[in-house]
């Protein structure tokens, strides 16, 4: 790194390092430069003229956004000279500007407002004057755009070419250019997904929330640092409130947020969420306090335990909620009624592998967006990956712009394809013979990391295992996967892999390739859309897995959770959920939290008719579910914005849920401990000392599971084909309207 | 329609060299070309059709000034540097916001009138006049009441038909 650049800003000495910008080298000396254009993160353009400086022996002002730092540089900020210049942009502005700033959204936190009180700004210098006439888009449903408003920053341009879809364009040119879109359609009509970046990063009140207009103004939001739910790649999320209620939510900063984050919160206030717990008294469920609820599924979950032995009692948990709550439910459940029948809604998403990830690597080799953006080469593997996951996009996105390699495994997407050095597009259902022929490739070439492979319990002997690459069957060309191959061999890598439409095989063998190479350390983002699945896997909301995660059936896993638990961990019954659900199980009381098997679980009419028949059956949701309305004890649960506790993270990191709105419903981690203390465990006083109490049962940072390489069993022939949009998939996310229509198509078919 | 009196004067230059900026040059790469020179091209017209408002005159120095400065390329420099030049001629941008163009070059501001002595009493001029605002009778030999040609300044609206008809230049700007 070379020597730091040493200058002087309106007379204070800094030494910055070379590279650096003339405005951020006075912000580490306190000087706030004026800026509109440029945006912390976006390139620099220089086009609004605001930061201009003066810099000894140059003639002309200079823009200080674009302008590098040199040796012995000596700047001024804040001449006469230098307002006088600001002052004309900003009066110019005011001519073209249709602002009432008594009724736009942005008042008091917009820039152009902030400038012009700040420099004195003389608004009605020059008379209104516009070239173009201003156009107001309301039409799209979710982001009002007002050219009116518009200052022609650029800002919005560049952030939707970025992490957007592109669709802000500078139209024109010279005194009749203009932000807009394709043909001046709204945005719905020219394929904007809604991510709202644009919004994010507007200086003034030019682009705002269809669904904050009216709520409150800036100054009186209150905003919560929290953790975005919709799926499992957990963005930062702010979410601002006026009264109690939520107004806006935005990025964190990582600065992105897609559609079902950013606009996805108005059924936090639906008028049908449950605020009271019922109870069914004469067959009707009729409102309860939260005392007679708890005692009486406590009772009940005792009294079947008592009849039925520990077999007879289960519970299901939803996969997005907090990783307290996994915990307790799964301690809840192996303590004090002595069973493992305990599942995870995430089965459906994460089970089928899950196993074979802690066996082979641990979850400590889970990725999260910001490891991807690092890495060198990326494999991303699932149709559909960039509309369904908006923010892995994003990361591949971003990484591609650092000059990542980037191999596409996915028999469509057109957007990623886009982006990808090598876009292996294979029949629908033959990913799984394309990374067998990756493997294949990378053994046969020696691209692999023999030692890593040869560390691997049972590794040379399944790579040697895998057949020779069928291109006929696939229609993949061999070269193209050699390619492939090639570049995945080279540098620090990641898999991105879609969970939603995966199956084991596939899994596997995407674990296969990271093992190969020895990449067995934050290099997997899996996709799902659930919030919290590997939180469920860690933390032992899944039956067969104890925190840590432990592997239930590992005697020495269940002594050492004994020790921890101060009391004995039996091995059996461990029921998974559809177990738990199927014909015959010796279950005979059920407590349901955040999960509605009815709508997920295959074969809704028989899940129905087995709740139906249950002695007990106790629900906490967020509605009066399908589910719900079988029940015979209803607990509300709190939704993401009411919660505590955290996340695990993509990566594993732990991410806050924090209460933005202050609700009579308690957080969903304190439930379980009532009812827990009801049925004679200890008493927790705070989500931190749950917290406190799993962390030293995690294990996810040490080296992973035993590395049991995956097994690859062969595909037949002609392989069995991959269900393209899944049966059953989970409605909270992961839906696009292609998935939606062609699940519409089949259901018509039928 | 304007017919082409082949008369200039500062606003009608100005706005010719600026026009020919916007038409060609400016890219609205940086904000203050694109809307600075919008702003001075409507108070030039604002002017020329003497519907100038007071301190037109100021707000144009200002752009000349301050376009320079804030101007990133030599384009946006170059066009504040003629505005500067152009608006040396300040009497002549007064006499605009006062409602007179000296030279006779904008339309609304012109009026015309018919110099006797160079008259030949051709009668070309009210034949083209399409607002009837010219009277007169033309010339017939041994007749001694033919009425000489007189432009009715209330009727007159600058046109200019009659200055491009006339064949001995007998008609000028008043």
């Amino acid at each position: 790194m070379a020597e730091p650049v040493v200058l002087r800003i309106d007379g204070r000495e800094t030494a910055v390092p070379e590279g650096t910008t003339i405005l951020q080298a006075a912000a580490t000396v306190g000087i706030d430069i004026p800026h509109l254009c440029y945006f912390p993160g976006l390139p620099p353009t220089g086009s609004c003229r605001l930061c201009l400086v003066e810099v000894a022996g140059q003639q002309d002002l200079v823009p200080s956004c674009t302008q590098r730092v040199r040796e012995g540089m000596e700047v001024w900020t804040d001449t006469e000279r230098i307002r006088d210049a600001r002052r004309f942009v900003l009066e110019l502005l005011w001519s073209t500007h249709s602002g009432d700033c008594t009724t736009c959204e942005k008042c008091g936190a917009c820039e152009l407002q902030r400038y012009t009180y700040e420099l004195g700004v003389a608004k009605d210098r020059f008379p209104r004057h516009r070239t173009v006439p201003a156009t107001v888009d309301t039409a799209s449903p979710l982001i009002e755009r007002d050219s009116g408003l518009c200052i022609l920053c650029g800002r919005c341009v560049q952030v939707c070419h970025e992490q957007g879809q592109g669709v802000l364009e500078f139209m024109r040119r010279g005194m009749a250019m203009a932000v807009t879109t394709a043909l001046d359609r709204p945005l719905h009509e020219v394929g904007c997904d809604f991510c709202g970046s644009c919004i994010a990063v507007c200086p003034v009140g030019a682009l705002v929330e269809q669904n904050r207009k009216g709520r409150g103004r800036e100054w009186e939001f209150s905003s919560t640092k929290t953790t975005c739910v919709f799926c499992s790649l957990n963005c930062d999320l702010v979410l601002d409130t006026v009264g109690n209620k939520i107004v806006r939510a935005r990025p964190g900063n990582d600065g992105y947020l897609c559609a079902r984050g950013k606009f996805g919160w108005d059924f936090l206030s639906a008028r049908d969420r449950l605020t009271t717990p019922l109870i069914r008294r004469d067959g009707e469920l009729q409102e309860a306090t939260w005392e007679e609820a708890l005692d009486q599924v406590a009772q009940q979950l005792a009294a079947l335990r008592q009849a039925g032995g520990p077999a007879a009692v289960g519970g299901i948990v939803g996969g997005h909620l907090p990783s307290e709550t996994q915990y307790l439910l799964g301690k809840l459940f192996r303590v004090a009624l002595g069973t493992n029948n305990l599942d995870s809604a995430a089965r459906l998403a994460v089970g089928p592998w899950a196993s074979a990830l802690v066996a082979a690597v641990g979850l400590g080799a889970l990725a999260g967006p910001a490891d991807v953006e690092a890495a060198e080469v990326i494999l991303a593997v699932g149709a559909g990956l960039a509309e369904s996951y908006p923010r892995a996009r994003v990361a591949l996105k971003r990484a591609r712009s650092r000059g990542a390699k980037l191999v596409v495994l996915a028999h469509s997407d057109e957007e990623l394809a886009a982006l990808a050095d090598v876009h292996l597009r294979p029949k629908p259902g033959t990913e799984t013979l394309v990374l067998d022929g990756l493997i294949r490739a990378s053994v046969d070439q020696g691209l692999h990391d023999q030692e890593a492979l040869a560390r691997c319990r049972g590794g040379p002997a399944a790579v040697a295992a895998v057949g020779a690459y069928r291109a006929d069957l696939t229609g993949v060309p061999r070269e193209a996967v050699e390619e492939a191959a090639r570049l995945w061999a080279g540098g620090k890598g990641a898999i991105v892999l879609r969970l939603d439409g995966a199956d084991s095989a596939l899994a596997a063998r995407a674990l296969a390739l990271l093992l190969l190479t020895g990449r067995t350390k934050r290099a997997l983002l899996a996709l799902s859309p659930l919030a919290n699945p590997w939180g469920a896997v860690a933390l032992g909301a899944f039956a067969e897995f104890l925190p840590g995660p432990r592997p239930i059936v590992d005697r020495e896993a269940r002594a050492e959770l004994a020790r921890a638990w101060g009391t004995q961990i039996p091995e059996e019954p461990r029921l998974t959920g559809p177990e738990m659900l199927g014909e015959g199980s010796p279950i005979t009381g059920l407590y349901v939290v955040g999960a509605d098997p009815v709508a997920w679980f295959p074969d809704p009419g028989r899940v129905r008719k087995r709740l139906s028949s249950l002695k007990f059956l106790a629900v906490q949701d967020l509605f009066l579910t399908e589910t719900a309305r079988l029940a015979h004890v209803v607990l509300p649960l709190p939704a993401f914005s009411e919660e505590e506790g955290t996340l695990f993270g993509p990566g594993g990191e732990p991410l806050p849920l924090n209460r933005a709105v202050q609700t009579p419903i308690p957080p969903s981690w304190e439930v379980v401990a009532l009812l827990a203390a009801r049925l004679g465990c200890p008493p927790y006083r705070s989500a931190g000392e749950v917290q406190k109490e799993y962390r030293g049962l995690l294990k996810v940072g040490e080296p992973g599971g035993d590395m049991r390489f995956p097994e690859l069993p062969a595909m037949g022939e002609v392989p069995p084909p991959t269900p393209l949009f899944p049966r059953f998939s989970l409605p909270e996310a992961g839906w696009t309207q292609r998935s939606c229509l062609a699940q519409l198509a089949m259901e018509v078919r039928r | 329609m304007t017919v082409e009196t082949g008369v200039e004067c500062v606003l009608t230059r100005m706005t010719q060299v600026l026009t020919g900026f916007a038409q060609e040059g400016l890219c609205g790469r940086c904000l203050p070309c694109p809307l600075g020179v919008a702003q001075a091209l409507a108070i030039l017209r604002r002017l020329s059709r003497g519907e100038g408002v007071e301190g037109d005159v100021a707000r144009l120095s200002r752009i000349a000034t301050s376009l320079g400065e804030a101007a990133r390329c030599r384009r946006g420099k170059e066009a504040a540097r003629a505005l500067a030049g152009s608006l040396r001629d300040e009497a002549e941008y007064l006499a605009h916001l006062a409602g007179r163009c000296p030279n006779g070059a904008c339309r609304d501001l012109r009026r015309f009138r018919v110099v006797a002595e160079r008259c030949t009493m051709c009668g070309r001029c009210q034949e083209v006049c399409p607002r009837g605002a010219i009277v007169g009778d033309p010339y017939i030999p041994y007749r001694g009441d033919n009425r000489p040609y007189l432009i009715l300044e209330r009727k007159c609206d600058g046109c200019g038909h009659c200055v491009a008809a006339c064949p001995v230049r007998a008609i000028e700007p008043r």
